[in-house]
């Protein structure tokens, strides 16, 4: 176990005589999502849109941001990520992410 | 703002004050909010987390964490995997880590092999996410919405990345070395999160393909079965569940996460500022927090308070760090360097105080870089390291 003493003064400890190591299979359950989007207008759109690949703590954690931002952000979704965003509930959408708690503030 | 603030002293409040979604909040004090996040549900592998996001991961270390101590527990060590599906379960026996590309002889090398491809080493390193404090620049910018908790310090252990490397005979055109994980993205066509070290970087001694964390197997969410280590770098370039590595011949790297994002401007700009040149983040500058005073602690009066906190010196070891007070700049002791590229302990007996304090710790690091007052603002929030300050109240 001399790796595991404390390092003085070196980046890098070499240690010879390691003991060989054993890699098991690890596996995990990740906990569920109990997130939701509040009920204000738009999230209907939300759930259709916006739900699908990650938390809605991606968007409730978000400062409040410019329309602007939240158009060039829903571009990134549909053009890099490949989301299928329904151009039609897109007002719904912006209308959700510039209201609530972080835009009221 | 400031009660508010001060409640990060505990770094808990109850669920009273805040929105019922579970039992326990954190308050970040993020500059205009939202601030409250939850401290569940817990994770595989992980204690007490401040959740920001349950799917992909994200998960960052509450501050109190880091007064214990310079290493930071595998069960307390931040999570964040990008937006795509992660795997949830490694069979040993079946990981591959593939060597391809500007090579003589590509490889699929097993765990083993992995483990067996040069001298074992153990290298101490601080893992920081590019956007850790990212909640805290104002303006205020999108992206995950970190407080300080997107870092960590521990003892990687594993084989330098050039051994293996060398197990595939790079060629001498061999440019850049690119780096994937088994994470993949959620749909079709998505860019996968691939990132690329030029060749020199690669074949730094203390840059390992790492196994271990702190004397235990690396936790799933932290990157089992391999995690590549790049001390000094940002936690971006240290891809997870390492699985495939291909050897570029040229200096350009024009996939997604290289190209695109994790990018930071190359000159000066400002909010709105649009079409400016921009470079890929890379090497990390020094920093240094408080942890034994939180914002807006109370000191009794007349005594000497007793400050405690930790410094990063980025991609050099600290130099020296000072605490800023009343104009004055106090040099603070440092404790023991366990490791030139990990957290340093450090230490100041400040006078009593008569009236409210403002304090801030400053470092500067061996390359003679010092952390600025003013942070310079970055449309991605990347790379704080702006003196952090904190008000001391005598009572
Ligand atoms: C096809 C999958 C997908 C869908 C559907 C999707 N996103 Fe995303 N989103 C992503 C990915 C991937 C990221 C990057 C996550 C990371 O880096 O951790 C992301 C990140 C974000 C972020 C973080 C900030 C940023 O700009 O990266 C916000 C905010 C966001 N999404 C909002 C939305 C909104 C609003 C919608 C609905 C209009 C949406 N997303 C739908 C995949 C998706």
């Amino acid at each position: 176990m001399k790796w595991a003493l404390p390092i003085l003064l070196l980046a890098v400890t070499a240690c010879d005589q390691s003991p060989a190591v054993t890699f098991t299979d690890v596996s995990i359950t990740l906990p569920e999502d109990k997130g939701a989007f509040p009920d204000r207008p738009g999230r209907q759109a939300m759930i259709a849109n916006c739900a699908g690949c990650h938390s809605p703590s991606m968007i409730l954690t978000q400062p409040r941001l410019s329309e602007e931002h939240w158009k060039s952000t829903i571009k990134k979704m549909r053009e890099v990520y490949k989301a299928p965003i329904n151009p039609a509930d897109e007002p719904d959408i912006l209308a959700y992410l510039t209201s609530g708690e972080a835009a009221a503030q | 703002m400031l009660s508010r603030r001060a409640l990060i002293a505990s770094g808990v409040v109850g669920a009273a004050a805040l929105p019922a979604l579970a039992e326990r909040f954190a308050d970040l004090a993020l500059p205009g909010g939202p601030s409250a996040r939850p401290l569940g549900p817990i994770f595989p592998q992980k204690g007490e987390m401040i959740v920001q996001r349950v799917h992909p991961p994200l998960l960052e270390t509450p501050f109190d964490v880091f007064d214990t101590g310079v290493i930071t527990p595998n069960d307390r060590f931040f999570v964040r995997w990008s937006g795509g599906v992660m795997p949830t379960s490694i069979e040993a026996k079946a990981h591959r880590l593939t060597v391809r590309g500007a090579v003589k002889q590509p490889v699929a090398l097993t765990l083993d092999e992995v483990a067996g491809a040069g001298e074992t080493i153990e290298v101490m390193a601080v893992n920081q996410c590019a956007g850790n404090g990212r909640g805290l620049q104002e303006p205020r910018v999108g992206g995950a919405q970190w407080a300080h908790g997107a870092m960590g310090n521990a003892r990687w252990r594993g084989v330098r990345l050039r051994d293996v490397l060398d197990k595939a005979r790079v060629s001498s055109n061999a440019k850049r070395v690119r780096l994937a994980g088994l994470d993949t993205p959620m749909i079709d066509g998505a860019p996968q999160f691939i990132k690329s070290l030029p060749i020199d970087v690669a074949r730094r001694d203390d840059v390992i393909v790492a196994w271990g964390m702190n004397g235990d197997m690396l936790p799933l969410l932290n990157g089992y079965p391999l995690r590549l280590i790049v001390p000094g770098w940002f936690a971006t370039y240290w891809v997870k569940m390492l699985s495939d590595i291909e050897i570029l011949d040229t200096d350009v790297d024009d996939s997604y996460f290289m190209a695109k994002t994790y990018r930071m401007p190359a000159i000066p700009v400002a909010p709105g500022d649009k079409d400016f040149p921009t470079v890929p983040i890379s090497s990390m500058p020094p920093r240094s927090w408080i942890t034994s005073h939180a914002q807006g602690a109370r000191v009794a009066r007349g005594r000497p308070i007793e400050l405690r906190g930790i410094a990063m010196g980025g991609d050099a070891g600290v130099a020296r760090v000072e605490v800023l007070a009343g104009g004055k700049a106090i040099p603070a002791t440092l404790g023991r360097d366990e490791g030139t590229l990990g957290f340093r302990r450090w230490t100041l007996s400040l006078p009593p105080i008569a009236r409210e304090l403002v304090i801030g710790a400053r470092c500067t690091n061996a390359n003679g870089v010092t952390q600025p007052d003013v942070q310079a603002w970055n449309p991605s929030g990347y790379a704080r390291n702006v003196v952090e300050r904190i008000m001391l109240v005598p009572a």
